[in-house]
């Protein structure tokens, strides 16, 4: 087998892309019709995209995709692949709930909801610092131990669900309460003020300019006086300052409550893969989550029908497989010469 | 002093992450990463349980198994080796994809036979399997050409290419082999740590566990072998610690020690007799 490249018009893998992405879907939603009826998957897949209620309900949805992933967009563009995007929107939700439901501060409104905001970016921010110093000082890889680091706060807050935050006989936690949720137009306003930010840094100030360089060309990098500390710091900190926000807004704006998890909930790794999706460009990874956000929802109705909500994620990664392979044909000749003595 | 039900149990635990990391230390040691891992797992828990529902013989489940993790592996193939998409993606794709088509096929399951009784595979052969395969292993990679070739392409694949190596086709039979035994101990966890039952997040991160073991032995058989062991060791250990009050830390506390292997194994890799090979 043999593997050339070969030079690949914008247009031509925009356009693979799409076709990947389409195909992809189509395979994982022929998967589930095996399954279940096709006639029932089909007339969900209908709902989902004609209706104005599953639309509005997958933007408030997309809002830990989003943000997670734009702030992944930065961390992939530095070639710092971490993953504990998912550990930080747990811990982020969930800090957010403790601080309104538990903690026992009262403020006024939207104080309140701000400083809860502030302390989930900041978790989020420190958990994610503490896989950027691992990687820094001690060499440990930073996609390994950012998923150990998301087994961990996954089993933390499950812990704190089943003890001390539990209420009455089921282990479910207190709720937010009805004044404190968000509603639809702040989440949009907020997305659009993320993906404009994350583009701002990318490419219009210095650091946005080391984290590309440093990505394409370290050594050069660090030849021409910028310091891979301080771009990896600065990345690990936005990335994990984003998800922790995205579990903040999440829990103020659609969960209002935390239940155990036997398997992660999955909005860090779906932010994980939109940004290898939209090949780290912040615009098509705030369209992508919204797209993402709309076969989450897709997810809650074929649940009705007996397709288990894990399969979401499924059909996601299938859409994002079949997008890479797709670009890897305009990228690449491939022959194969089956005897080779 | 020595309890022997507490060896069997320990061992009975460190048996699937030993499986998963045998086939993960081919792979790696050929010059991949198949982070897959824990995908595939579930993926061959959930099979085998099906199977073993519909036909009531638990040896079929396991073969079947197998084969999930072959037919797995293949999804991680095409990408990786003949696309060249990025492995680290692919390999977490696959993790996510496997893990929502394995909860797909128990849905089936659960309509097929709703309590068709399994009975739990007992787990003496595979036990002997897992103390032969590593001197097996060993053998292979040190003492035999194939294992020089496995070697050679992991430390550098440019030059083992110029040489004259099938580079491609060794690392996808190694990752080959990883999947199928991958898929295997996927199948005996769902066979015989839980009694032919299938759930949601039923590896609950073992495959992570068995990447981590490859690196905490240090890429070699027998180092894989203890660091499986010990993996399954404080796995057995975490009630205990739990009624010690320690909390969340005791749940934790495997992925606590695979954070501390990556930080050790950076360590050694300083110095230049130990060099690993180049996965990532």
């Amino acid at each position: 087998m043999e593997v050339l490249e070969k030079r690949a018009t914008r247009g031509e893998i925009i356009l693979k892309a799409l076709i990947g992405a389409l195909t992809g879907y189509i395979i994982a939603i022929i998967l589930a019709s095996i399954i279940l009826n096709p006639s029932d998957v089909l007339r969900s897949v209908l709902w989902v995209y004609t209706n104005t209620t599953p639309i509005t309900t997958a933007i408030l949805f997309s809002i830990p995709i989003a943000a997670s992933a734009l702030g992944l967009t930065l961390a992939y563009r530095a070639k710092f692949i971490t993953i504990g995007a998912e550990g930080q929107v747990i811990l982020g939700s969930a800090v957010t709930l403790w601080f309104i439901a538990y903690s026992g501060i009262n403020l006024q409104l939207p104080f309140s909801i701000l400083l809860a905001i502030i302390l989930a970016s900041i978790l989020g921010a420190l958990y994610s610092l503490i896989v950027a110093l691992l990687r820094i000082y001690a060499g440990a890889n930073e996609i390994l131990s950012s998923l150990m680091l998301n087994f961990i706060a996954m089993y933390t807050v499950n812990y704190l669900i089943a003890t001390s935050w539990r209420i009455g006989p089921f282990t479910i936690t207190k709720s937010i309460p009805e004044e404190y949720r968000l509603s639809v137009s702040f989440i949009i306003a907020t997305l659009i003020v993320l993906t404009l930010l994350t583009w701002f840094i990318l490419a219009r100030t210095r650091f946005g300019l080391s984290i590309e360089v440093y990505g394409r060309a370290p050594r050069a990098a660090e030849t021409y006086g910028y310091s891979p500390k301080t771009i990896i710091i600065g990345v690990s900190i936005i990335s994990g300052l984003m998800a922790g926000l995205g579990g903040a807004l999440a829990m103020l704006s659609f969960q209002h409550h935390l239940t155990p998890m036997s398997s992660p909930p999955g909005y860090g790794y779906m932010g994980v893969l939109v940004a290898w999706l939209s090949a780290n460009n912040p615009i098509i990874a705030m369209v992508a989550s919204i797209f993402f956000s709309t076969i989450v929802v897709l997810g809650r109705t074929l649940q009705a029908i007996g397709v288990p909500l894990s399969y979401v994620l499924a059909i996601q990664s299938m859409i994002v497989l079949s997008t890479l392979v797709a670009v890897a044909t305009a990228k690449y000749t491939i022959r194969f010469r089956w005897f080779k003595w | 002093m020595v309890d022997l039900s507490l060896l069997l149990r320990v061992l009975s635990n460190a048996i699937p992450i030993m499986l998963s990391a045998y086939g993960e230390l081919l792979v790696e040691r050929s010059g991949r990463v198949n982070l897959g891992v824990d995908g595939i797992m579930a993926l061959g828990a959930s099979m085998s349980v099906l199977v073993s529902a519909i036909t009531g013989n638990t040896m079929l489940g396991l073969i079947s198994g197998l084969a999930t993790g072959l037919a797995a592996s293949i999804l991680y193939i095409i990408p990786v080796i003949v696309f060249r998409v990025d492995q680290v993606a692919t390999g977490l794709l696959l993790v996510f994809l496997a893990w929502g088509l394995a909860d797909l096929i128990a849905s089936i399951g659960y309509r097929v036979s709703p309590s068709i009784p399994i009975g739990s595979l007992q787990y003496n052969i595979l036990a002997l399997i897992t103390v032969i395969i590593p001197l097996i292993l060993w053998l292979l990679m040190y003492k035999t050409w194939i294992g020089v070739e496995i070697r050679a392409i992991g430390y550098n694949e440019i030059l083992a290419r110029e040489r004259g190596l099938r580079v491609d086709t060794i690392r996808a039979i190694m990752l080959l082999i990883g999947g199928a035994l991958a898929g295997l101990s996927g199948s005996y966890m769902a066979l015989t740590l839980y009694n032919g039952k299938y759930f949601t997040g039923i590896t609950g991160g073992w495959g992570w566990l068995a990447i981590g073991s490859v690196i905490l032995g240090y890429w070699h058989p027998v180092g894989v072998a203890v660091a499986a062991y010990s993996i399954g060791l404080i796995l057995t250990l975490r009630p205990y610690l739990e009624a010690m009050g320690l909390g969340p830390l005791s749940i934790s506390t495997p992925y606590i020690m695979v954070i501390l292997s990556l930080i050790i194994a950076a360590y050694i890799s300083r110095s230049p007799r130990f060099k690993p090979p180049r996965i990532l």
